[in-house]
């Protein structure tokens, strides 16, 4: 693989946005988002209780939120739904330390699934391919954490990333050509690009701090990703060149875990105000 | 050790909205107020009440406030490193408001002690001494309770949790009177996230439901009411320790010190909406309510993603996931709120704060990006009770594995804290607490 490093401007343009919009009201700590279908509903991980980890669904028309899955006693960590709402993957842990893949279609149907590993073992940070012929995951191995792929079945493992360090949050463009991820194969966490194959990869960002969670826009000419560049978590938004870094959120407190609406104009972030977790949506830049 | 469960009920809260809250307490055994022979000794009390923040599982000190960015990376870790308030030491970046406030603690970067696993080195950090031989000794805040008896309207020794603390194999056995009497035991006291402490046992009064409870004030009269009748019926049949919680809980000083609801939203809104945030909240009443001992547990369990059990720092897989996305921020926010309140209210000369772990983690990152037990060198915070802050005592060598300086080991802890508590040389050779400990000099 070929590394190219690209310096950016470290001081990006805050974009003066309309204030964002709270979706949840209950305060409970959040991460990983993900809309489904064309946008109408919005999965989320939710701690709802000090004993658990849960999928929530909140629908947007009428705020309501429920469990994905009902009552359950396992944790479920991440989430993931595929660009055409048909299919969602989840890491679910049934015992001590291991977390498994279950692959499902809308209805909840299980279509494959990926054992957790011997030992302790959690895969995180799914995301699916634009045409579902892969799903990405990532996976610590000999030291490091590193990106793989398997069908939608949960075989035919593929390996993409094979450096030091942490690789994570793998994200596919819009075409399934690229997979944008973060990286600390430099030494810090840098966002990353590279084809599908894992070839070619190249450095987007180079900043001292955290650049964490990328996600390319629906458009494939934008990422947007989070980043403690200033001194708290904040969303930012550069194009897929690494280029014209525009910071979205300025805020004392933490925003983070941001996906974009399907209609490319607002992202969705998890915000912590006043000491509470809310869904938030926010105007992207134009 | 008994639990009570006193059950859930939906209330509206201060701000109107309506909530799910709980409270579950834990005599753990008899507590009739009053009970105790109190050793006071010529010792001046530096520190009338103490918080001892246990952080169960072990926080990774390299990812934390002992941070080796000159190390090789497969030590070093992902994490970069910010300046602090204090010249010449960095903290981790997860850490960022503590950094901001590293003049208002003492760090020790120079722990160390033996016992590998969680029940055991558990009962190490809070006892000072391993679990066998027996007899398990007492926990430091059990000799805290013996020496200030059981005077006030609130138990002396109050650990904040939703349970015993335990890992997946058992409980610790440190956690307790140990060789002291069992009237020394903790009081367990739970606080739900959403920072309401219920009232005594629902289900014991007839009637009521949750259906026809709709605010507070209906509740509180509705149980003063049913308190007369069951103190002529029902409460015959109990044993001592449910009778002693529930004459403890019905004791208005009480049932104010447990409500944090009576925070305003602002100050609940800086310890964040965690079980731990609305604990340390619930810490520092406690502290204004000047209990002489409490334990604030970061959680029940030690464990890292175990279903049915809290979440605490033994991060052996996701060790800079879970810190990024969970416990820094939680502790973050918490903890530096905590610190804020204490000393904005002038509490801080009279209260001891000390918050540590029972050991740390493996400083070469393990097989899965994460990092496993490591007592061979950890860290502890210290505030309070004129210990000047703002300082680094001792240090670990280039990798995090090892102190260089003299290992400050968990007896040493205790006998610090008993000492600052009012508990002399001489006071604990009459109780036969700490024996062999010695005081940290250049904390004092």
């Amino acid at each position: 693989m070929v590394f190219v490093t690209t310096l950016l401007a470290t001081f990006p343009e805050v974009v003066q946005a309309a204030a964002p919009v709270r979706l949840t009201e209950n305060g409970t700590m959040k991460f990983v988002t993900a809309f489904a279908g064309d946008g109408s509903d919005v999965l989320f991980v939710e701690f709802v209780k000090p004993t658990l980890f849960q999928i929530m669904r909140l629908k947007l028309d009428d705020r309501s939120v429920e469990p994905l899955h009902g009552n359950q006693a396992d944790h479920e960590l991440d989430i993931a739904v595929s660009p055409d709402g048909k299919y969602y993957a989840f890491v679910q842990c049934h015992s001590t330390l291991h977390g498994a893949i279950e692959i499902r279609d809308v209805s909840q149907k299980s279509i494959g699934h990926v054992p957790a590993g011997p030992g302790f073992a959690v895969y995180r940070s799914l995301a699916f391919a634009p045409d579902n012929s892969r799903l990405l995951f990532t996976f610590p191995e000999n030291v490091h954490r590193q990106i793989f792929s398997v069908s939608l079945k949960g075989d035919d493992r593929n390996q993409l990333t094979d450096t030091n360090g942490i690789n994570n949050w793998p994200c596919f463009s819009p075409d399934g050509k690229q997979i944008v991820f973060a990286s600390t194969r430099d030494g810090h966490y840098d966002i990353y690009k590279m084809q599908a194959d894992g070839t070619d990869a190249c450095r987007l960002t180079s900043s001292p701090t955290m650049d964490l969670r990328p996600q390319f826009s629906p458009s494939g000419l934008r990422i947007s990703f989070t980043s403690n560049r200033d001194g708290n978590y904040e969303i930012y938004v550069m194009d897929s060149d690494g280029g014209n870094v525009q910071q979205v959120t300025s805020h004392p407190e933490r925003d983070d875990y941001s996906v974009w609406h399907p209609d490319g104009k607002q992202l969705l972030m998890v915000s912590e105000r006043n000491g509470y977790h809310d869904l938030y949506l926010v105007d992207a830049p134009p | 050790m008994a639990v009570i469960d006193l059950g859930s009920f939906r209330t509206r809260t201060c701000d109107g909205l309506s909530r799910r809250s709980f409270l579950r307490l834990a005599p753990s055994i008899p507590l009739a107020l009053g009970l105790g022979s109190p050793l006071l000794g010529a010792q001046p009390i530096r520190a009338k009440s103490v918080v001892f923040v246990f952080m169960w599982g072990g926080p990774s000190h390299l990812d934390t406030f002992d941070p080796k960015p000159d190390a090789p990376m497969e030590y070093r870790g992902p994490l970069a490193t910010i300046g602090t308030r204090t010249p010449g030491v960095a903290f981790s970046e997860l850490v960022p408001m503590l950094a901001q406030r590293s003049n208002l603690f003492t760090l020790i970067r120079s722990h160390q002690e033996t016992a590998p696993g969680h029940p055991d080195a558990g009962t190490v950090a809070l006892t000072g001494y391993e679990e066998r031989p027996l007899p398990v000794k007492p926990n430091f805040g059990s000799i805290v309770a013996a020496h200030r008896g059981h005077h006030g309207q609130l138990p002396p020794f109050l650990s904040l949790t939703n349970g015993p603390l335990a890992d997946s194999s058992r409980i610790i056995e440190g956690y307790g009177a140990g060789t002291l009497p069992k009237a020394n035991d903790p009081f367990l006291v739970g606080c739900s996230d959403r920072g309401e402490v219920d009232l005594p046992n629902l289900r014991l009064l007839e009637g009521l439901s949750p259906g026809l409870v709709n605010d507070r004030r209906t509740l509180l009269n509705r149980l003063e009411t049913d308190l007369r009748r069951f103190d002529t019926a029902e409460i015959a049949g109990w044993n001592d320790t449910y009778d002693a919680a529930y004459r403890l809980l019905t004791k208005p000083e009480a049932r104010q010190a447990f409500d944090v609801t009576r925070e305003s939203s602002e100050t609940r809104q800086r310890y964040g909406q965690t079980t731990f945030g609305q604990n340390a909240l619930l810490a520092r009443r406690l502290v204004e309510a000047e209990v002489p001992y409490i334990q604030l547990n970061y959680s029940r369990h030690p464990e890292a993603i175990t279903t049915g059990y809290e979440l605490g720092w033994d991060t052996h897989i996701l060790n800079f996931e879970l810190l990024q996305d969970q416990h820094c921020p939680i502790f973050d926010r918490a903890f530096s709120a905590f610190l804020d309140d204490i000393y904005e209210r002038g509490l801080i000369d009279d209260t001891l704060i000390v918050a540590m772990g029972e050991f740390g983690r493996t400083p070469k990152i393990n097989q899965r990006a994460s990092r496993d037990h490591w007592p061979r060198c950890y860290f502890s915070m210290w505030a309070g009770a004129g210990i000047e802050p703002g300082r680094v005592i001792g240090a670990s060598d280039r990798l995090g594995e090892d102190p260089v300086s003299d290992p400050i080991t968990p007896l040493m802890v205790g006998t610090t804290i008993a000492e600052l508590a009012g508990i002399d040389a001489q006071a604990r050779v009459e109780m036969n607490v700490l024996e062999g400990g010695t005081i940290i000099d250049e904390l004092l």
